[in-house]
């Protein structure tokens, strides 16, 4: 998010540096990473309203499983391919003139890196489906797309990439007119690694072949490309995350309108949070189009993804708890005791 | 004209590298000799062209030979590009008595630029100048130059200025004859035309202040 | 016609020291002169290209100090009078040479001319040339005024010819760059004919019998020097205080003794010849003193040199030996302490102070105090900067940002030449090291070898053009032999620029005007095998992706990045047709939240901020109109406005 309103940020390869220094003391970089001072609890307040707070999910209306009805695109998307019909779906129809994703760079010497693309239509949605795993700046785009480009957004990201979004809208500045903001879809997210590590780790296997899919199977790391399946220890490659991840204590993007991940169970759905009011109406239209199907979602299930969700964000807040340095994350004593490493992780509510 | 004379005369042209600082005081001891002077002169070269702090201290006497470094304390005249040049080299180097001619224009310092230090106000500058100096006159030599149509010829307007100024005791036509030694073709030319702005600028009668 | 040129006889002109001295070697006939830039010594060359053509004597641009030393020795086993001329780091390089021809001698009139920049002003090192003079037993000749370097150089040749030997005559940059007047002396012509008769044999070895000859030869010297004009005494017969003195310190002390009025009491004895001692002419006149001072610039060469001959002296016994003062004493002190610096008139005025015990008057510095009282802000520096226009802030530009991009720290290392300036602000402070010439390359020669170390920080080594013939061939031979990893950024902006422009072997002229192959950077690393891509700095993104891209790789590579120097260009083609100006409607000024990125992110002199307006502006005065800047606003407020026709 930074990238795209400071002259001194750049980006490259996913790293992101100053090219100078600022003597800034407060910039509205700092106000919108969602690794600086972040008070979670009025942002769930500011776009999640009259919800009861859920610590484990973020607040929600209901969790199901979700899955593009047209089999073309489930065989583009990640497993239930939900983000790219509901992409297609609000495109087709006008509810959305653009949508921010992230696609493959296509560069011949960086086979696994992306980028972030504004989307217009089917195809570019297509071109853009499939999970990365990498940390692709996608809102670097944003500013000049809700500026110049587009009236009705749909910004696809990851949790950190939400709560930064979220920021953003909150910033007093006249140059970005925050209606055109449509929708947030949130990706779920356990880690990211930086696009150098995964470069050394896993780009050597793919003979310079581009990735047709990524994918974290049980135990592993996987990359189909050139019509090959190259596997890496999923542990290997988990080793490698950006180390701000191990401060990230959400899973499921809980600021999102909607929030979209795997099953880890069924190969052909995802698993769908609805959240906001505008994601509820959305999806509605959606389901009611035909774009998208639903299914109510096992209690099973449930547990295990909540399970999922307590675990990281309470190694989280041990980790946020550990440094002066790290402590970020506002967030109520209540909330911060629901995690103490003594309590056991508690049951599906 | 007449003019105070203290032997040797010691003169500093202060300034930034790159202003023409050394192709001035060529100017005036190129006219000391013709006066039949004898003339030294000290440089500030090298690095410090680039943008940095550079002086040349020319001193005159009708007989000795002087060295080219004026010791501190003892400076006569001074003639300053640039406002806080201008005041460095009148802390180092000025004395009571000391005739100042200063253009106003300040240059600023990269320090300056990137916000780790403040240029003063050049009001105020000049203001402390002019307390001290006896005389001190101000020379817009940058417009005149840019009038004069060479906006880098404002070491030469600074020179006529000089020449008008009276605080040299060498008429018009040494300088000029100067610039015919030192100068050819188009150079010539330009560098001519800044000088008789220069010199224009300051013969003009003054209404207001009286003459020290 | 060039004063310095004129065929006028005991015509007085206003010369520089520079000048003066490259007029004593064409009074002498020279007639092979080689020199590699430096200051303060490179006018001298400078003036004897002008002087070429119209004395038909041979001046070039050497690669190097050493190559240029080489070259007059050749000139001389001829039979013909050479010249060579370097500043006090050419000897450092040269000095192998020095020490090996000191000990064959040449028939021709070899001299080798050195100018010393006490204080350090325009250098990398503050070293006393004059101990390579006792180092390598060579004659050594200082000029207190404009008129002896003249006059010195030119008895140089005669009394190189006269021992068969290379001479020295030291120069300092308050006399090489300083102006004075100077009397012209009649110009040498000379019949050539460079010839090696078959007996003329030229070999330094073996040692030993050649030091014996060669400490003949200083004796013979020594003989000479008893009664050079070069050294005189002026003051009372028994002065209280002796100054002994010789090069700048001459002024400084006349002048001293004429401010605190005390001709009476101090006595100064010019010495012109400093090595080796005339020591009757000397000891005569300091047992005639009470004590004695010694002033000199920057070393004790002098002093040292002094003491052991009163040491001599007093073993030798019945003389009376006055105590001796200078630096060693501490009597003679700048503000970095004795022997550290430039001497100037203040020091010596002090320091006659202390000896004579004159008291320091209370309206001392009394208008400086009242100055400063009226002074309630403080002064900002000014630091040295890249001028406008200048390719080596875009380069500068270009490898911050690659740097940073990269991220792992990478480490820059940095060379001699205007790019220097890279080590400070004007360069974003990138510069690691900054040390001799060619001394990048082999850093980062070495450097490239510490992975197993565990050195992980990529290595940029950045020299310039003019450098890279200089001293860079031998370490890139060395990298790439010993397989060394790093990114070697050459800066080409198609001059020696920091000493004037001099033309050097990539820039297709040479001194005297001619045209000359152009040695192609590139063309000799490829000869290397090493990979080599050109790029333009001024192309930011361009040349930014490419250096990143280089980073990535952990190999021996060469970058060019080229663009012609700003100050040449605005020589050669004048000032483009154009205006880069900041439009003050499109300038958000405070409120872009941009932090006022053009002026102190960029750092160009010409790219202010108006107070006034509250926007950014471009200084017309200054500006270069090189258009760079107009890509680095965010709000795309620079604009370059190119001039048709009116």
């Amino acid at each position: 998010m930074c990238l795209g309103l400071c002259p001194y940020i750049e980006e490259k390869d996913e790293t992101v540096a100053f090219l100078s220094d600022c003597k800034a003391a407060q910039g509205r970089c700092w106000a919108v990473c969602p690794r600086t001072e972040t008070d979670l609890d009025s942002l769930r307040d500011l776009f999640l309203p009259s919800l009861s707070d859920d610590y484990v999910l973020g607040r929600h209306r209901s969790v199901w499983m979700a899955q593009a009805t047209q089999a073309s695109l489930r065989r583009r998307g990640q497993y239930g391919a939900t983000v790219s019909a509901l992409a297609v779906f609000g495109l087709e129809t006008g509810r959305l003139d653009a949508a921010l994703l992230s696609a493959w760079a296509k560069d011949p010497s960086r086979p696994l890196l992306s980028k972030p693309v504004l989307a217009r239509s089917r195809r570019e949605v297509l071109d853009a489906a499939g999970s990365k795993y990498t940390g692709c700046p996608t809102l670097s785009r944003l500013d000049q797309a809700v500026r110049d480009e587009a009236e009705r957004l749909l910004v696809v990201g990851r949790p950190c990439q939400i709560v930064a979004l979220r920021k953003r809208t909150l910033l007093e500045d006249d140059s970005f007119p925050r209606n055109r903001v449509a929708l947030a879809i949130g990706l779920f997210c356990m880690w990211s690694v930086p696009y150098k590590s995964l470069r050394s780790l896993v780009e050597p296997a793919l003979d310079g072949k581009p990735p047709e899919r990524v994918d974290i199977p049980k135990g592993q790391f996987v990359v189909a490309a050139g019509g090959r399946v190259h596997a890496f220890s999923h542990d290997a490659v988990r080793d490698l995350a950006r180390p701000a991840c191990r401060l990230c204590c959400d899973f499921t993007s809980e600021l999102a309108d909607l929030s979209v991940g795997s099953t880890e169970w069924k190969d052909e759905w995802n698993t769908l949070i609805i959240r906001s009011e505008r994601g509820a109406r959305f999806l509605e239209a959606a389901e009611a189009a035909g774009a998208v199907r639903l299914r109510p979602f096992p209690a099973e299930r449930l547990r295990i993804l909540r399970e999922a969700a307590y675990n990281k964000k309470r190694r989280a807040l041990r980790e946020i708890a550990a440094s002066p340095d790290n402590s970020y994350l506002k967030i109520s004593r209540r909330e911060r005791d629901f995690f103490r490493p003594d309590r056991l992780p508690e049951p599906a509510e | 004209m007449p003019a105070r004379f203290e032997d040797p005369l010691n003169l500093i042209i202060a300034g930034v590298g790159g202003q023409g600082n050394i192709t001035a005081s060529q100017v005036v001891a190129q006219a000391a000799l013709i006066e039949g002077f004898q003339a030294t002169i000290g440089e500030t070269y090298g690095v410090s062209q680039r943008g940095g702090s550079v002086m040349s201290h020319v001193r005159i006497s009708r007989s000795e030979e002087v060295g080219p470094l004026i010791p501190r304390g003892h400076a006569h005249l001074l003639v300053g590009f640039e406002p806080l040049e201008t005041l460095q080299v009148a802390l180092e180097y000025g004395r009571p008595g000391i005739r100042i001619l200063c253009n106003p224009r300040p240059l600023y310092p990269i320090g300056v630029l990137a916000g780790d230090s403040a240029y003063p106000p050049a009001g105020k500058i000049l203001k402390i100048l002019a307390k001290h100096a006896s005389p001190l006159r101000i020379v817009p030599a940058t417009d005149l130059a840019r009038q004069a149509g060479e906006i880098r010829s404002m070491n030469l307007v600074m020179m006529g200025a000089l020449a008008a100024s009276g605080f040299l005791p060498f008429e018009k036509a040494a300088y000029e004859q100067a610039l015919q030694i030192l100068f050819e073709g188009p150079t010539r030319e330009v560098n001519v035309r800044a000088f008789e702005a220069g010199f224009l600028a300051l013969s003009r009668p003054r209404r207001n202040r009286p003459r020290d | 016609m060039d004063p310095v040129l004129l065929d006028e006889p005991g015509r007085k002109v206003l010369l520089m020291g520079n000048e003066a001295i490259a007029r004593g070697a064409l009074e002498a006939g020279v007639e092979f002169c080689a020199a590699y830039p430096g200051s303060p010594s490179s006018e001298i060359l400078g003036v004897l290209s002008r002087a070429a053509s119209v004395f038909d004597l041979y001046a070039e641009w050497s690669a190097n100090e050493k190559v240029a030393l080489e070259g007059a020795c050749g000139a001389a086993f001829t039979g013909l009078r050479a010249m060579a001329s370097m500043k006090q780091n050419g000897v450092n390089v040269a000095s192998d040479l020095l020490t090996a021809v000191a000990l064959t001698g040449t028939p021709g009139g070899l001299v080798l001319v050195v100018c010393d920049d006490p204080g350090g002003i325009s250098s990398t090192n503050e070293v006393d040339t004059r101990h390579y003079a006792r180092l390598a037993d060579v004659p050594l000749l200082e000029p207190a005024t404009f008129q002896e370097a003249k006059d010195m150089v030119r008895w140089a040749f005669d009394l190189s010819e006269e021992l068969e030997l290379l001479c020295m005559v030291r120069s300092v940059t308050r006399i090489s760059h300083a102006r004075g007047v100077v009397e012209l002396g009649s110009l040498g012509r000379r019949e050539r004919r460079a010839r090696m008769t078959p007996d003329q044999r030229y070999a330094s070895l073996p040692p030993c019998p050649k030091r014996k000859e060669l400490k003949e030869k200083l004796a013979r010297a020594a003989a000479l020097f008893e009664a050079s004009p070069f050294n005189r005494y002026r003051g009372p017969s028994r002065p209280e205080l002796m100054v002994v003195t010789g090069g700048t310190g001459w002024w400084y002390a006349s002048e001293a003794v004429r401010i605190l009025k005390v001709e009476d009491r101090v006595g100064i004895l010019k010495l012109g010849t400093t090595w080796p001692l005339p020591e009757s002419f000397l000891l005569r006149h300091l047992t005639a003193a009470r004590s004695v001072l010694v002033v000199e610039e920057p070393d004790p060469f002098l002093e040292t040199n002094l003491g052991a001959l009163l040491l001599k002296a007093r073993a030798a016994g019945g003389r009376r030996i006055p105590a001796v003062f200078g630096k060693l004493s501490g009597t003679i002190r700048g503000p970095y302490g004795p022997g550290v610096g430039e001497m100037n008139p203040d020091i010596v005025v002090e320091a006659l102070r202390e000896r004579l015990a004159i008291p320091v008057p209370s309206s001392r510095q009394a208008f400086r105090k009242r100055l400063e009282a009226e002074i309630d802000f403080p002064l900002p520096g000014r630091e040295v900067a890249f001028c406008p226009g200048c390719p080596h802030r875009a380069s500068y530009w270009v490898m911050k940002n690659a740097l940073r991009l990269d991220g792992r720290d990478g480490l820059l290392i940095g060379d001699i030449g205007c790019y220097s300036l890279g080590f400070g602000r004007t360069g974003y402070s990138l510069s690691r090291t900054m040390h001799c010439m060619g001394s990048a390359v082999g850093f980062a020669s070495g450097m490239g070898k510490l992975e197993r170390f565990g050195l992980r920080q990529p290595r940029i080594a950045v020299v310039g053009d003019s450098t890279f013939f200089h001293a860079c061939l031998p370490g890139l031979v060395n990298a790439r032999y010993n397989g060394s990893a790093f990114v070697c950024v050459v800066l080409d902006n198609s001059a020696t620029a920091m000493t004037g422009f001099q033309p050097h072997p990539g820039t297709g002229r040479t001194a005297m005007g001619q045209p000359a192959p152009s040695l192609s950077v590139e063309a000799i690393a490829a000869s290397m095998g090493i990979p080599v891509r050109v790029t333009d700095p001024f192309r930011v993104r361009e040349a930014t992706d490419l250096l990143y891209e280089s980073l990535q790789k952990n190999e021996l590579q060469v970058l060019v990045f080229r663009h012609k120097c700003a100050l040449l260009q605005s020589r050669e083609e004048g000032l483009p047709a154009r205006r880069v100006v900041v439009n003050a409607d499109i300038c958000l000024g405070e409120r872009c939240g941009c932090n006022r990125f053009c002026s102190s992110a960029f750092g160009c002199p010409a790219l202010v901020w108006d107070a006034g307006k509250g926007r950014a502006s471009i200084d017309e005065v200054i500006c270069s109109r090189c258009g760079l800047c107009a890509e680095i606003c965010p709000a795309g407020a620079i604009q370059v406005i190119e001039e048709t026709e009116s």
